[in-house]
């Protein structure tokens, strides 16, 4: 991944990641109940590993020397990466609690 | 780009301060008369005319406001028949969300961002005067149609198939519905001008860090705007569509979807809250830094705290139809994402608890009135997090327990820290003083009213008193608590009559503020007050947050501009390395006339699809007027 990609990683992965999966919970939810399938339980952490590895990555970026505006980039983009991880957590969280058909 | 080769430029380099103070003027102010008004494309100028429309508007919803409490003070009461209240309580939500709370926010972003950032007037100044009028039209049509005893009865978020043709003849909903693409016009409009602004037009040496709290939030509700504003578009056109030539969009029993409403509203609807919000939160940020004395504790996770719930905010739109059938598990992920906005919502409250805390708070009016909001938001918060849980928010769904929460979030999360901000502010944009003593008589009636008025409802609410009725039987528990609301509204508005006295009488004879009343440490108070025509007489140079209060003797200033045209300084996104010097549009009333010709042709849409068709004829006449070739230099490296 090169650095410029690596720096927005947090910012770029873990949002996208979240909205996808958001997204995916409206069709989801008919495929495991029609299909006996866990197919959100797989997305919804999926995507939370996701997240993680982008504030991973823009903090490996953070951690290499460089100029204070890119330092100040990868760090914020390393906070947004947690935040919606955090996110993504509580939306796999659900799907372990609740049953796919329940309306 | 056409060379102009007439005469060498003028330069601000080597000029005396007070020759070129003279160039300036005569480059940057506008035209004096009528026609000069209306052609103006300053920034400030329009900033003040949005600002004094949106509160005038906030007058008139607040008047609905209280017509709808005095119905409601006593069971059975015949002050308003129920087709009018539904008018009052549809008009005051448009008005409040539409007309005032929004465009308020961007008229601070308009009059602020380009002072904050340090520039001369901001991005398409053309398409700002543009928008100002657009707004201005699409609230007189409101008003009118109020006035007409033909508003809209539909509520603010007009659900089909009420708001639909089979339920909603005449015209009421179309005007709903056309008032919306107004404002909606001049909200995007707003919107690109500031991220262009940001971006692009920054001081030399404001670096992505160094930009002032304020911009930042600016920045990331332009965003938001600009994701969400598309699809109320959308939903507002097809219901034109469908009621005009019978498109089926949201008529099931052709295909539509009813629901499709719901969901493409509130994909805009929720984040409307941050678009309101954020703003809020920025004001709060820099009235908090310079009343503590000290900069802001935790910039970079305050940062990260307003892009996390720009983006967050986009993902919560179920929460406000948990009973309209979804899965249970689809329904859930949007309580986790309602619940998880409180992680930066949580940020940002410690974080100007913590600025508090570690500085040495001088409790002016303004800061008093983000106390205010700190206190409210967070029981409105709290509340939020409640009907985040599905089974919580169906039991009080169309209660007035959402009435009380969202008022909690609404007027505690917007509208105190906006007092709190005219306050603070209001120095800079008419050079005197607010009263002190007034300051906080409002602020103690405002606090007080506001929380005597709305607390209660979550009771009512818990009470079973529904949403949206216009009137109750005796039989019924709900007497004694609504006329103790009706009495304490009394309360809340002496305390805004209070306010606006205090603004009115202090813009004519307040005290003389000078550049740097509250000794603040962000850009907008490097230059006199009010700000002149061409904002700084010389572009400053930035080498902190808050330059102000980082360096004893002036600030470094460019050289080179040209003085003899409007001229700014482009810069590069990330460091704000100079790239460019720019020319900024001159005054022009084309924008005046193309907003009068978008108005009669959205208007006309309203009765006539073939407005649509003839009325693009005189807008595309004022657009050619508008970006008629001035033969002059754009830009030079």
């Amino acid at each position: 991944m090169s650095i410029g990609i690596a720096k927005y990683a947090g910012l770029l992965l873990a949002p996208g990641a979240w909205a996808i999966n958001t997204e995916l919970a409206q069709i989801l939810p008919y495929v495991d109940c029609g299909a006996g399938t866990s197919w959100s339980v797989v997305a919804s952490f999926g995507a939370a590993i996701l997240a993680l590895a982008g504030a991973l990555v823009s903090h490996r970026r953070f951690a290499q020397s460089g100029p204070r505006t890119k330092m100040f980039i990868a760090r914020l983009n390393v906070l947004v990466g947690l935040a919606f991880a955090f996110a993504l957590l509580l939306q796999g969280a659900a799907t372990m609690l609740l049953d796919p058909c329940l309306r | 780009m056409i060379e102009d080769r007439k005469r060498p430029p003028l330069r601000d380099d080597g000029l005396d301060d007070a020759v070129l103070e003279r160039h300036l003027s005569q480059t940057w102010s506008a035209s004096p008369g009528f026609w000069g008004a209306l052609a103006t494309v300053d920034h400030k100028v329009i900033a003040r005319r949005y600002i004094v429309t949106a509160f005038v508007f906030l007058i008139l919803g607040g008047l609905l406001a209280i017509a709808m409490r005095i119905q409601l003070a006593w069971p059975e009461a015949r002050f308003l028949d129920s087709d009018r209240y539904n008018q009052i309580f549809t008009t005051h939500g448009s008005t409040m969300m539409f007309l005032f709370a929004v465009p308020v926010m961007e008229a601070m972003a308009i009059y602020l961002v380009p002072l904050m950032v340090g520039t001369r007037n901001i991005a398409f100044p053309r398409l700002n005067a543009f928008s100002y009028w657009i707004i201005l039209i699409g609230g007189l049509l409101l008003w009118i149609s109020f006035a007409l005893d033909a508003a809209p009865d539909v509520g603010w978020f007009a659900y089909v198939p009420l708001s639909g043709p089979e339920y909603g003849p005449g015209k009421r909903a179309d005007i709903w519905a056309q008032m919306i693409t107004f404002t909606e016009l001049s909200a995007l409009a707003v919107a690109v001008e500031i991220v262009v602004t940001v971006f692009k037009q920054r001081a030399p040496g404001m670096s992505l860090d160094r930009i002032p709290l304020l911009v930042w939030s600016m920045l990331v509700m332009a965003f938001i705007v600009i994701m969400a504003m598309p699809a109320i578009m959308f939903a507002s056109s097809t219901l034109i569509l469908d009621r005009l030539v019978e498109t089926q969009f949201y008529n099931p029993d052709e295909g539509g979807d009813a629901l499709l409403w719901q969901h493409v509203f509130w994909f805009f609807g929720h984040p409307e809250v941050y678009i309101i919000f954020l703003p809020a939160a920025g004001m709060v940020s820099t009235i908090v830094a310079t009343f503590a004395r000290r900069p802001v504790f935790g910039y970079l996770p305050l940062v990260m705290a307003f892009i996390a719930t720009g983006i967050l905010a986009f993902g919560l739109w179920v929460h406000h139809m948990f009973v309209v059938g979804l899965p249970r598990l689809g329904e859930s992920f949007f309580t986790a994402s309602s619940m998880a906005v409180a992680v930066p919502a949580g940020v940002q409250i410690f974080c100007w608890l913590a600025t508090l805390w570690l500085g040495r708070p001088v409790f002016t009016t303004s800061l008093l009135f983000v106390i205010g909001f700190i206190v409210t938001f967070v029981i409105g918060g709290l509340t939020g997090v409640m009907v985040a849980s599905v089974p919580f928010d169906t039991q009080v769904h169309d209660t007035y327990f959402v009435v009380a929460h969202f008022h909690y979030v609404l007027v505690g999360g917007a509208v105190f820290p906006l007092l709190g901000a005219i306050y603070y502010w209001f120095p800079k944009m008419t050079g005197r003083m607010m009263s002190e003593t007034l300051g906080r008589w409002a602020f103690g009636l405002i606090f007080l009213g506001f929380n005597l008025t709305f607390f209660p409802m979550h009771i009512l609410g818990l009470q079973g008193m529904p949403r949206r009725v216009y009137t109750y039987q005796p039989e019924l528990p709900w007497a004694g608590l609504n006329l103790f609301i009706s009495l304490s509204a009394l309360v809340l508005v002496s305390g805004f009559v209070i306010f606006f006295v205090d603004a009115l009488r202090s813009w004519r004879s307040g005290k003389p503020a000078g550049p740097d009343p509250w000794k603040a440490g962000t850009l907008e108070w490097a230059t006199a007050s009010p700000p002149p025509a061409y904002n700084f007489r010389r572009i400053p140079v930035v080498d902190a947050r808050e330059p102000l209060w980082s360096r004893s003797e002036a600030l470094a200033v460019t050289k080179g501009l040209q003085v003899d045209r409007r001229e700014l300084i482009v810069s590069s996104v990330v460091e704000a390395l100079p790239e460019a010097r720019e020319s900024s549009p001159r005054d022009s009333i084309w924008p005046f006339w193309a907003a009068i010709a978008t108005s009669i042709m959205l208007i006309g849409s309203i009765f006539t699809p073939w407005a649509v068709v003839w009325g693009s004829i005189p807008i595309a006449v004022t657009l050619i007027g508008w970006f008629w070739p001035k033969g002059t230099v754009e830009d030079t490296s």
